[in-house]
């Protein structure tokens, strides 16, 4: 991995930033961890792909897209419901980058309906996080 | 001419031909082998050109929910010759990202379609198009990032007229091609166009001891000829310029005009 990317999730976040910003022509100083990429911004399917071509490039990690931007989020919660399995449990395991608390929120407001998607770039900061220390680990 | 450029299948007569032309436009070229004859000829043909490895290993997953896993990108460099890698890997030897790529890969898998064992089905699938669907989906998305690029896929006019015994070759190539189609359609927006190439007969490759054998009345395109491999070199220099990148999300036919011709009997 290259030495100027830190791994503190502020800058993680802050380079994510940099990184969407000239997508949707806005200034990176206006985002923050809490900005929802698709409910924030005018952010679509190819947006969230070159996003995470971008990821690919600026953190030098593989990026699964599925799960960098939560996009099976509200299928995973109908499978749960469907089989009998704890919401919480299923959104845990499928997004290992989240908190605890995080999946709390996401499970929150996936169930109302009509709510718009929750991603933010601070849970694109947690997967690059997440991803970075899953392959120092591999790596080391 | 901009570049640098990719071309997958790189160990082919048309593929190295493709090379020296556009490494004598300037460019800086690296080839795929799949293994090391592959390799071999293109050292042997191209000295300057760098040779990058590409099998048909992985991703490997560690499990149902775990990412890709780490690459040669990250600093990490294991014997990874995966499509996954590839882009990155192509940087690495170029110096600079590829802008252009050209898939000329292919396997010989031909037999009656009723006729295939069913495990070789099986690996068909897995080698003519799925493999092909990650290697392009690895180099699009790394010329997303770069939001500038030029994809080629060289398919065969077998994809629209497949003679008996081609059936699961023309279905790789019919694939191939609506898989370049939706990338053009998909990333056009953002810089990435891509089309498909369909070539007849060929005086070279598979199509050599093909053009050999037949009877010598056979019918030719109207052209009275096949297509020669700097024909098919010139037109491929041609789809990877600037001027022809509207021809994005579609599939040209270089064949001399034999697809156009009435069947005899």
């Amino acid at each position: 991995m290259p030495e100027h990317i830190r791994h503190e999730p502020h800058d993680i976040a802050a380079a994510i930033a940099t990184l969407v910003a000239p997508i949707f022509d806005v200034d990176a100083a206006t985002l923050s961890p809490s900005t929802r990429l698709m409910a924030d911004l005018p952010c679509e399917s190819i947006d969230l792909l070159e996003i995470g071509a971008g990821l690919n490039r600026r953190f030098a990690i593989p990026v699964r897209d599925a799960a960098a931007f939560l996009t099976d989020l509200r299928i995973h919660v109908l499978e749960a419901e469907r089989t009998g399995e704890a919401p919480e449990a299923r959104l845990a395991r499928e997004y290992p980058h989240l908190s605890a608390a995080r999946v709390a929120e996401v499970l929150a407001a996936v169930r109302v309906p009509g709510a718009p998607p929750v991603l933010t770039i601070g849970d694109v900061a947690a997967y690059v996080a997440w991803s970075l220390a899953r392959h120092a680990g591999t790596s080391a | 001419m901009r570049g640098p450029v990719l071309i997958a299948g790189g160990s082919c007569e048309l593929g190295l031909a493709l090379g020296a032309a556009l490494a004598a436009d300037g460019m800086a070229v690296a080839l795929t082998a799949r293994d090391a004859a592959g390799a071999a000829r293109i050292r042997a043909a191209l000295p300057e050109a760098a040779v990058l490895p590409l099998c048909a290993r992985g991703p490997e997953r560690g499990g149902a929910h775990e990412d890709f896993a780490p690459a040669a990108a990250e600093g990490d460099d294991a014997e990874d010759d995966t499509p996954e890698t590839l882009p990155e890997r192509a940087r690495a030897a170029l110096g600079a990202a590829p802008r252009l790529f050209v898939d000329l890969l292919h396997s010989r898998f031909e037999c009656l379609l009723a006729g295939a064992d069913p495990a070789a089905i099986d690996l068909w699938a897995s080698r003519d198009i799925a493999f092909r669907a990650r290697l392009l989906r690895a180099v699009s998305r790394a010329m997303l990032a770069a939001r500038d690029g030029r994809c080629v896929f060289v398919s065969s006019s077998a994809a629209e007229r497949a003679a008996p015994g081609q059936g699961y070759y023309a279905a790789a190539k019919l694939a191939g091609e609506a898989l370049y189609r939706a990338v053009g359609v998909e990333l056009a927006p953002r810089g990435v166009t891509a089309g498909s190439l369909r070539l007849g007969w060929l005086d070279a490759g598979r199509g050599a001891p093909f053009l050999q054998s037949r009877a010598a009345n056979a019918p030719l395109p109207p052209t009275g000829r096949t297509v020669t491999v700097t024909e098919a070199v010139q037109t491929l220099r041609f789809l990877l310029s600037a001027p022809a990148t509207a021809i994005n999300a579609t599939t040209l036919t270089c064949d001399g005009g034999f697809g156009a011709l009435k069947p005899t009997g």
